[in-house]
């Protein structure tokens, strides 16, 4: 794509997504598009960790919780704002990865894949029955809102989903503008040589365990930024919305839109965050129909739906030799 | 001053010795080439040299330093690189792409120029580019560029491999089997190939079985049976020696 198509394209992507509470006014379809954000940061960061660095993560959704209670945490208990809690909350999830890391990312394949996901358990675990702390399955109610803000002139309140739905349009487009940096330097390269030949990397010179910690916190951290969203948004965190299986729905989410390509993870979020309340019309076959649509689709599109499009029409493989 | 030394190198595998107390001087600039039957333990010194296993017991001495048991990435960057036995690649990626990694540590990046693009960065690209297209151009592999690594013949693949460890900048290359299942044709090409890169000024150490190449383009020759140095000299030397010809035409 030429560099003024591309300009003129990104900005009418930027304008639609600007102007898409206009034409979405009830706030069950704005609520819709808030969760879609939150989805997409999260396919987006795991689509770092497993699409480009090959690490198969089954825990991202106990770095969703790690920010999501750390940040509830601190300002319920310390009055602290959104504004400061919501980094923290996504270092604290960095900082765990970062040491949880250490120590599993030498691992690899299925090993690795297990490890992660019973850490994530581990993790719901504490959440569940440390009650002192996080009140365990009863929750965290009564989380603040962001306080006040202002923005172009007018102050955001956050007593409106639309304002909600404006936040985390500015960090999902933060997110993906720091990842698409990221996959496109010599750091992402790396990440790309360690998925596809892990010995081969190391052969000629590159740090495979830096390059993979760095791809697991940075991914977490976002994951974590995201928790810290959420609870300030649900206004209200419980343990159950940080389990294994929401692991593996973000995992979904990421394997249909196309992991290893860089909106793939983000149109996979949107598309199965939206699909499921489009079904709702269909009544008890919901469930059937979305199973069923999620397997035609990862049989025939096997690199998941960006992903294949990309295969099929821009792929500049030549025939054997 | 000998480039590489190995000193007493000893190492087990349960009860299996694959080697033992193995001695070897690698000296600037030569061709050492080093045979032995299948199991010897030919890889197992490569994979002892470049950290990708640690020694039970004696010492790997680059250019006068203990780089004893140091992680592989860290004596690639100091310029002993291998190639694998199987023509390990990048096979989903293209040929282009393959050789563009190998040049990951062609100059320190900071990673704030990454990210943010910065002249320095780009700067850097063009460079790693343009190292890649004097490679493509040295291997002929320049009309395959565009190919995915998986799809090429073994021949390229091959040549791909050394392709991939020229990038890293050897000082010391390490080639496990480069010709072996190659038609004489492409031997030829390959040994080739591997003599100017010596010419360049790198020291070449080479594992093979195809003896011809091994006679034709080494220096000297060290020969490895059941863990043991049992030769070590000029091809001839080699040819002539009563344990080689035994070891490898024994019972």
């Amino acid at each position: 794509m030429k560099p003024l198509h591309r300009y003129l394209f990104f900005t009418a992507l930027i304008l639609l997504l600007l102007l898409l509470p206009q034409f979405f006014t009830q706030d069950y379809y704005v609520h819709m598009l808030v969760m879609a954000g939150i989805y997409s940061m999260l396919a987006q960061s795991l689509g770092l960790i497993i699409g480009f660095t090959g690490q198969v993560s089954l825990c991202h959704a106990a770095f969703y919780g790690m920010g999501a209670y750390i940040s509830a945490l601190l300002s319920l208990n310390f009055g602290l704002s959104f504004w400061v809690t919501f980094w923290l909350g996504g270092l604290g999830a960095a900082a765990a990865a970062y040491l949880f890391g250490r120590i599993v990312l030498q691992l690899k394949g299925h090993f690795l894949a297990i490890t992660t996901a019973l850490f994530g358990i581990m993790v719901t675990l504490i959440l569940d029955n440390w009650t002192g702390l996080t009140k365990g399955p009863m929750g965290l109610p009564g989380i603040p809102r962001p306080s006040p803000i202002p923005l172009l002139g007018v102050t955001l309140q956050f007593t409106s989903r639309t304002e909600y739905y404006y936040l985390v349009l500015v960090f999902v487009l933060l997110m993906a503008y720091v990842t698409y940096r990221i996959i496109h330097s010599q750091i992402g390269r790396a990440m790309i040589a360690i998925r596809e030949n892990q010995e081969l990397a190391r052969s000629v010179g590159i740090d495979t365990m830096r390059f993979k910690l760095a791809a697991f916190c940075i991914g977490s951290g976002f994951a974590g930024i995201a928790g810290s969203f959420y609870a300030h948004y649900i206004l209200f965190i419980s343990p159950v919305s940080f389990t294994l299986s929401e692991s593996i729905n973000i995992l979904v989410m990421m394997i249909f839109g196309g992991m290893q390509t860089f909106i793939g993870p983000m149109v996979g979020a949107i598309t199965l965050t939206i699909l499921p309340e489009f079904l709702r019309m269909t009544g008890a076959l919901r469930l059937t129909l979305y199973g069923l649509a999620l397997m035609t689709l990862i049989i025939f599109f096997p690199l998941g739906v960006v992903g294949s499009v990309k295969e099929k029409w821009f792929s500049i493989d030549e025939t054997r030799s | 001053m000998p480039l590489l030394e190995l000193r007493k190198v000893t190492k087990t595998f349960g009860g299996l010795t694959a080697l033992s107390e193995f001695e070897l001087e690698v000296q600037p600039g030569e061709i050492l080439g080093l045979i032995g039957p299948n199991g010897s333990g030919k890889t197992t010194v490569f994979n002892i040299i470049t950290g990708f296993l640690q020694p039970d017991s004696g010492k790997v001495i680059l250019e006068g330093k203990d780089i004893t048991g140091l992680q592989p990435h860290v004596i690639a960057k100091m310029g002993v690189i291998r190639t694998f036995q199987l023509a390990t690649l990048f096979f989903d990626l293209t040929v282009l792409d393959n050789i563009l990694i190998g040049f990951h540590n062609l100059s320190k990046t900071k990673i704030f120029e990454e990210l943010l693009n910065t002249r320095p960065a780009r700067d850097k690209e063009e460079e790693r580019l343009h190292k890649t297209m004097e490679i493509l151009q040295l291997t002929e592999l320049e009309p395959h560029q565009s190919k995915l690594a998986k799809n090429l013949s073994a021949g390229w693949r091959k040549t791909l491999a050394i392709a991939i460890s020229l990038a890293a900048h050897p000082k010391l290359l390490l080639l496990d089997e480069p010709v072996c299942t190659l038609s004489p044709a492409r031997v030829t090409s390959i040994m080739k190939l591997i003599t100017k890169v010596r010419e360049s000024g790198v020291t070449v150490m080479l594992i093979e079985h195809n003896m011809k190449a091994i006679m034709d383009y080494c220096d000297r020759i060290a020969v490895l049976n059941f863990g043991k140095k049992i030769a070590e000299g000029s091809p001839r030397q080699v040819q002539q020696n009563r344990d080689v010809i035994d070891a490898y035409l024994g019972a």
